[in-house]
């Protein structure tokens, strides 16, 4: 794809057409009361994939300079690390008794 | 924006215009804001001993509703700039105006949801769900009141014809903020309000 | 101050002014103000460990009238609180970041105004409102929070423990202050990244500049953190919730205290690296300056600061290894903290080999470099011990932290600033400081300073908690009240000192010798205009052609220094 290139506006459709049908998914399989794991993994991966599919064409990352990725890649990883890094303390409770 | 203000410039670290690369340095101020806020949820709930099924308590299909409505106004939005991209300033104005009023509605059904959960007795201090529920989607909410005055902004300055096939660069960072709040919303619907 | 004919209003010129000099003034002098304010708070403070309880002199009657101008137990929390967020937020922070950043980026990247005068302009004017707020704090009925700058959780989070609006004020004046430092770091990023005129590569950035750019990129990564914490302690003040609260304070099940701290922290630590990059950045380039030397291992430099700033992100921990944080997670931070003393010894180093050999002036500027230089080392060499978890656990909580982080922070940054100040004054007011009164604030602040930090991590050692109102209160704290004494005394000394200061700013202003464009003969863009510079900086954008540290060049055959805007650079220059 070259580099600045706008999608067509059927482009933007065809996205917009997959993010309603994704979250018909994620509503339906909620109402459909499966399996807590399962209903979870779902979710996560939905909700990936409409962020990407947004963060991807609407936002125009897929066409710009792979350097532009950097400005909203660098705090999503220290994000995801600063919130991992919570997980001893406050999920599992491992913390010292005084 | 979309004027340098050196006339010739050595190199920038990114070939993009200023006003871009100064929209996505904002963002990712606010991209750690909501990781502070949704981190926070996301620990508390692993690390809590119970939490209810937010289908329980909450309206899912109003909620629904208003996620297709939150899609829809960045489809709209990246409409607002394909034609002014092409230099169609009627249909910016026009595209531009529906974002903004899918932004309200958006806003309007929430603050009747709001109101209704609280009345039954879901308020911030019922529950860690309640007060997680209402800061996340509260924060998001003021950021999406933000949007919107920042489109009605915009749709005025249009209307005055400050835009054109070669200057739309305020569109197009306005537009970047309103789809990084639509992924927010998207994040939170899944991860909030469903599971 | 700008020789400017633009016929704008007096209010658009120097109020609500879109220039970057007139705002970075603006934020120099608010600065100043609060520093003022914290250093009076800080003497308060140092009266009351001296002499616990006893009146105050001269102004204790007004101050405390009900208590017979002593000190009363419900103010000294407020008065520590107050100096660290005071000093941190609304005096270091303007003048670090809000003054030498606003002044310098534009004019040493040669271009006419920040990417974007008018968020500058907000920036600027949503500090005066938090400064409000922060103000208001102190008249509400309870008075100023007390929670210490650091507002913890429980004691901030709960209404029923701190019930008065002192704390509130506190948390949305920082916010409003985290607000404007966000649109400054937007601005600082953007145009020293994207700005820069032509010849000028990122390899002959001037130091300052990557100090604040990595300051910059600092705030803008972990501020909102902090801010998504305060909005919660907020939220379980006055909303209900219970994000940091649990047991009987909490409405309802589920918070937790320790994250409070983790999301504090998160910030916290990041904060003291945002307070001293853009220092390490202006003594690297200060001692190029005046020892007419490249400045030693630039790359490096630059290198172990961008290290410093990523590592900074994740050594937060060792602020809570007494706080009941898992010991294992608290193994990882303390490997990952002591990792950083080593690109710090290597800039460090750096520095000293800048200095070897050089042809020395031992101007004011100078010399408070040379004091950074000295009081970092030490401060330095002490956090080595404090990143150990083990030691730590014996001095937390007393004053050899205090001590080790006024050195790092306050005596590194306070001479800094004075470096800063006495360096861009001619720049920025067109007028030369009076050396003679600087000679003298230097030696008296140097003397005084390390009297005062270097007794406190005896004290720490000895036991002597932080926070304490009175440690004759402390049987095992009565033999060492004596240091109290003394250092009450010292405290005092430096303050007096810093009058020197304020007279010399003042004096010089106005009746100062007019100051030439290059006084320091210095090789960055912003010493080839005028000073003060055009309205505008740059008629057209200036081309560089080398570093910012061709001094000492050996095929100069007159002057030993090339400008980076000279076109004989490109030959003779080394980058």
């Amino acid at each position: 794809m070259k580099i600045n290139a706008h999608p067509t506006a059927r482009t933007y459709l065809a996205i917009y057409g997959w993010l309603l049908g994704l979250t018909i998914l994620e509503v339906s399989v909620v109402l459909a009361g499966w399996p807590q794991g399962a209903t979870v993994t779902i979710l996560i991966a939905t909700a990936l994939a409409k962020a990407m599919l947004i963060a991807l064409y609407f936002m125009h990352l897929k066409f710009d300079r792979p350097l532009v990725w950097l400005l909203p890649g660098i705090p999503v990883v220290l994000g995801i690390v600063f919130v991992l890094a919570l997980f001893p303390d406050v999920v599992f409770h491992l913390v010292q008794r005084m | 924006m979309d004027r340098m203000i050196n006339a010739e410039v050595e190199t920038p670290l990114i070939d993009i215009p200023t006003g871009k690369f100064g929209m996505w340095v904002f963002l990712i101020s606010e991209i750690m804001f909501f990781t502070g806020l949704i981190g926070s949820y996301i620990v508390l709930r692993l690390g809590a001993t119970s939490w209810p099924r937010p289908g329980t308590i909450l309206n899912t299909p109003l909620l629904g509703l208003n996620t297709l409505i939150l899609l829809s106004s960045s489809l709209t939005m990246a409409l607002a700039l394909h034609a002014i991209q092409q230099g169609r300033q009627a249909a910016l104005r026009r595209f531009l105006l529906l974002t903004a009023g899918l932004g309200v509605a958006f806003l309007g059904i929430k603050g009747f949801d709001y109101a209704h959960m609280w009345h039954r007795g879901f308020t911030m201090s019922a529950s860690l769900f309640g007060s997680c529920y209402y800061l996340l989607t509260g924060f998001h909410a003021l950021h999406v009141l933000s949007g919107v005055i920042l489109l009605l902004s915009l749709f005025f300055a249009a209307s005055h014809g400050r835009f054109s096939a070669a200057h739309y660069g305020r569109i197009e960072y306005s537009g970047l903020y309103w789809h990084f709040i639509d992924i927010v919303w998207v994040i939170l619907f899944a991860i909030l309000c469903l599971v | 101050m700008s020789k400017t004919l633009s016929g704008q209003s007096f209010w658009r010129r120097y109020v609500f002014s879109t220039n970057h000099k007139v705002i970075a003034v603006q934020y120099l002098f608010t600065g100043m103000l609060f520093l003022a304010l914290g250093g009076v708070m800080a003497l308060l403070i140092r009266w009351q460990l001296a002499y616990p309880w006893q009146p105050i002199p001269f102004i204790g009657q007004w101050l405390f009238p009900g208590s017979g101008g002593a000190m009363t137990p419900e103010v000294y929390p407020m008065l520590f609180t107050m100096h660290g967020g005071i000093m941190v937020f609304f005096a270091i922070t303007p003048i670090l970041l809000g003054a030498l950043g606003n002044y310098t980026i534009p004019l040493e990247v040669g271009a006419r105004d920040m990417a974007f005068p008018r968020l500058n302009m907000l920036s600027y004017w949503f500090l005066v409102v938090g400064s409000v707020l922060l103000l208001a704090s102190f008249l509400v009925p309870g008075g100023a929070a007390g929670s210490g700058w650091t507002l913890y959780a429980p004691l901030s989070a709960s209404t029923e423990v701190t019930p008065g609006w002192g704390q509130d004020l506190f948390i949305l004046g920082l916010a409003l202050d985290a607000v404007s430092i966000l649109m400054g770091g937007v601005n600082y990023i953007t145009t020293i990244m994207q700005l820069r005129a032509p010849g000028l590569t990122l390899r002959r950035l001037p130091l300052t500049l990557w100090g604040l750019f990595y300051s910059a990129v600092l705030n803008t990564l972990w501020l909102p953190i902090v801010a998504s914490a305060l909005f919660m302690v907020l939220c379980d003040r006055r909303l209900g919730t219970a994000f940091f609260l649990a047991g009987p304070l909490a409405p309802h099940a589920g918070g937790q205290v320790l994250l409070y701290q983790h999301l504090f922290w998160g910030f916290g630590h990041p904060e003291v690296y945002i307070l001293i990059l853009p220092v390490w950045g202006l003594v690297g380039d200060l001692l190029s300056v005046f020892s007419r030397k490249p400045a030693f291992g630039y790359q490096a430099t630059v290198c172990s600061m961008l290290v410093i700033t990523v590592l900074s992100g994740i050594v937060w921990g060792h602020h809570m290894f007494t706080s009941g944080m898992n010991p294992l997670v608290g193994k990882a931070f303390m490997f990952l903290t002591i990792t950083v003393s080593v690109p710090t010894a290597i800039f460090f180093l750096n520095w000293l080999g800048t200095l070897w050999r050089g042809a020395i002036r031992l101007t004011v500027p100078m010399l408070f470099t040379l004091g950074v230089v000295f009081v970092f080392a030490i401060g330095g060499l002490t956090g080595l011990f404090n990143a150990l978890q083990t030691f730590d656990v014996y001095i937390h909580d007393t004053y050899f932290v205090v001590g080790h982080f006024h050195y790092t922070l306050a005596a590194s940054v306070l001479f800094g600033t004075f470096a800063f100040i006495y360096f861009w004054f001619p720049k920025i007011f067109g007028r030369h400081m009076n050396a003679r009164l600087g000679y003298w604030h230097f030696g008296l602040s140097f003397v005084f300073l390390n009297a005062v930090f270097s007794v406190m991590m005896f004290l720490g050692l000895h036991g002597h908690m932080r926070r304490i109102a009175d440690a004759t209160a402390y049987e095992f704290l009565k033999p060492v009240q004596h240091w109290n004494v003394f250092l009450g005394w010292a405290a005092l000394g430096l303050g007096l000192s810093q009058l020197l200061f304020f007279i010399n700013v003042l004096y010089s202003l106005f009746k100062g010798a007019p100051a030439p464009a290059n006084p320091w003969e210095a090789g960055s863009l912003a010493w080839t205009v005028s000073s003060p510079p055009p309205e505008h900086n740059y008629a057209t954008p200036p081309r560089v052609f080398c570093g910012p540290h061709e001094y000492g060049v050996p095929s100069l055959t007159n002057g030993d220094w090339l400008s980076q805007a000279d076109p004989q650079a490109a030959k003779l220059a080394r980058s």
